[in-house]
């Protein structure tokens, strides 16, 4: 596999700094991918949420509203940036960039077509990961630096909520890097030449867990606990306007696509497709997924912080092991036995973990009504 | 990453680099904003990672990045948040404790020049030589002894952790 970074290199190898000129194109590319795409599924949530409401969404702006990002871009820039009077001004400017920058990091390293990864990384899931993680820090950096009451307690909860979904995630990935022999992003999609991994019991099983995981480190609605506006008023953005406000929106729906995109690169066969070009299938692939978490928003409702945290602990962990057992036994039997084998097992380890948290009775809520 | 980003000419980047953290680790230790200290430490983490990439050492960090930036970052941050910092830290802003940090800091930059003077980035900058498997494999065989004594340390603390944590139900219910 190549990279558009090393295609550039080679088409301006005679151009003075060759390098630089491919870094900046490569770079442009990424950007402007990150962006566009971005911008338009802002427009395709609007639209696809007004149509499960029974409304048409934004067709004001150009035709079938096509121009309406635009529109909401101008109008968030035209808007006056407020600051609170003791916030901590330097920090409170850069934690919006410094959310940005991963998401769009990522992108570079997602491959697009056979021939169209921007950045080719040997551990491209490794960095992937590495660099998402990052991204927790600049919410604490908003949330700490509004000094709001609101925004503390988003800090507190996307800490807690973003590292506790790490861990199911990356129990999730394992079995697909056990499968491919690889961490690079272009090999494990070319592994599944011939079955995509989601067709196995543990790939299904990796993606619904990794999929959940997903909506936990985006802070998606039902598990947007860190944002929740009926709760904490939009948490560690609430002090944000205009561009600041933008730049957490952005990044947000960049995440989404990016998880997304990963999802379809480790278990969906990634740019694998018939008849179509290879980029459009990724496209169609990761529409798909979006698209599904747009439908969870418009149709589920938030979930309590303690159960959000119970899920993570107490059933994705230990059903995450549960599948790198089934993902052994899968690549080391053969015939009915392994696939009769294979589902028993994550049937028998689904039961036992749903009787072991049953156990556990969630507490009542007290409600306090005022006289 | 497979264009060698050194030899197009980007040699400055590793220096750069090495300015930009010892830039953070002087923020870290001088500024008496707790919060923005512990930036300070996550700028370092990640630009040491950032270090390791350049000179060819991918594995390492990434891992740098995940484990440090990552996970140890955001629970510092944590911990700085239940902090109570209402009582300012007034002692790194005396000034004989600020020349003493910075002698003692200089000192140890010169004894670093000294030791590394014949040692150059390009030398550092070689392709490292191994898999998944190879990783895996000198897990399991060669370190099986340290790796199993940090697992069965990080239990203890878990477990040290949950204890201290846990209410103390005579003192609540008194």
């Amino acid at each position: 596999m190549i990279s558009l970074l090393e295609i550039f290199s080679e088409k301006f190898s005679s151009w003075p700094f060759s390098a630089l000129w491919a870094c900046a194109l490569t770079a442009g590319i990424v950007v402007g991918l990150a962006l566009i795409n971005t911008m338009y599924m802002t427009l395709l949530e609007r639209k696809v949420v007004a149509r499960m409401q029974n409304r048409f969404g934004p067709n004001r702006t150009g035709k079938w509203g096509v121009l309406q990002p635009f529109a909401d871009g101008l109008k968030m820039m035209g808007k006056e940036m407020l600051v609170p009077e003791n916030s901590d001004k330097g920090l409170r400017a850069i934690a919006p960039i410094l959310t940005l920058i991963p998401a769009v990091l990522v992108v570079a390293l997602l491959p697009w077509g056979e021939t169209f990864t921007p950045v080719l990384f040997e551990s491209g899931v490794l960095l992937f990961l590495a660099i998402s993680s990052v991204s927790v820090a600049s919410i604490f950096m908003a949330a700490w630096s509004s000094r709001s009451k609101f925004s503390s307690l988003s800090g507190m909860r996307a800490a807690a909520q973003i590292i506790s979904y790490e861990i199911p995630l990356l129990i999730a990935l394992l079995p697909v890097i056990m499968a491919s022999g690889s961490l690079s992003l272009g090999t494990i999609v070319l592994e599944q030449s011939s079955l995509w991994n989601i067709f196995t019991p543990w790939g299904f099983v990796a993606f619904s867990i990794f999929f959940i995981c997903s909506i936990a480190e985006t802070n998606r609605t039902p598990m947007d606990l860190p944002e929740a506006e009926s709760e904490i008023s939009g948490g560690f953005h609430l002090e944000y306007s205009s561009v600041g406000f933008a730049l957490f929106y952005l990044a947000e729906f960049m995440n989404v696509f990016s998880l997304s995109a990963l999802s379809v690169s480790l278990f969906w066969g990634g740019w694998q497709g018939p008849w179509l070009p290879d980029w459009l299938w990724f496209l169609l692939k990761t529409y798909l997924l979006v698209g599904f978490f747009f439908l969870l928003r418009g149709t589920l409702p938030r979930l309590r912080i303690d159960h959000v945290m119970e899920l993570a602990w107490k059933f994705l962990i230990p059903m995450g092991f549960s599948n790198l057992f089934v993902a052994w036994f899968w690549h080391s039997s053969n015939g009915a036995f392994k696939i009769v084998g294979s589902f028993l097992f994550l049937i028998v380890s689904f039961k036992f973990f749903e009787h072991l948290n049953s156990k556990f009775k969630i507490e009542k809520r007290k409600y306090t009504f005022v006289d | 990453m497979n264009l060698d980003i050194m030899s197009h000419g980007v040699a400055l980047l590793p220096y750069a680099l090495m300015a930009s953290i010892v830039a953070f680790a002087i923020g870290a230790i001088v500024l008496n904003d707790l919060m923005r200290a512990a930036f300070c430490l996550g700028a370092i983490w990640i630009l040491s990672g950032l270090f390791f990439m350049v000179l060819g050492q991918e594995m390492l960090g990434v891992f740098q990045i995940i484990i440090y930036a990552g996970a140890v970052l955001s629970l510092l941050l944590f911990s700085v948040m239940l902090t109570d910092i209402s009582e300012k830290i007034s002692s790194l802003q005396s000034l004989p404790l600020l020349g003493f940090a910075t002698a003692v800091s200089s000192g140890l930059v010169l004894v670093l020049i000294k030791f590394s003077s014949g040692i150059t980035v390009s030398d550092a900058h070689q392709k490292a030589f191994y898999s998944i498997q190879d990783l895996g494999k000198s897990l399991v065989q060669n370190y099986a002894f340290p790796f199993e004594w940090i697992s069965i340390t990080l239990v203890a603390v878990m477990v040290s952790a949950l204890t201290l944590a846990r209410k103390d139900q005579n003192r609540d219910s008194r």
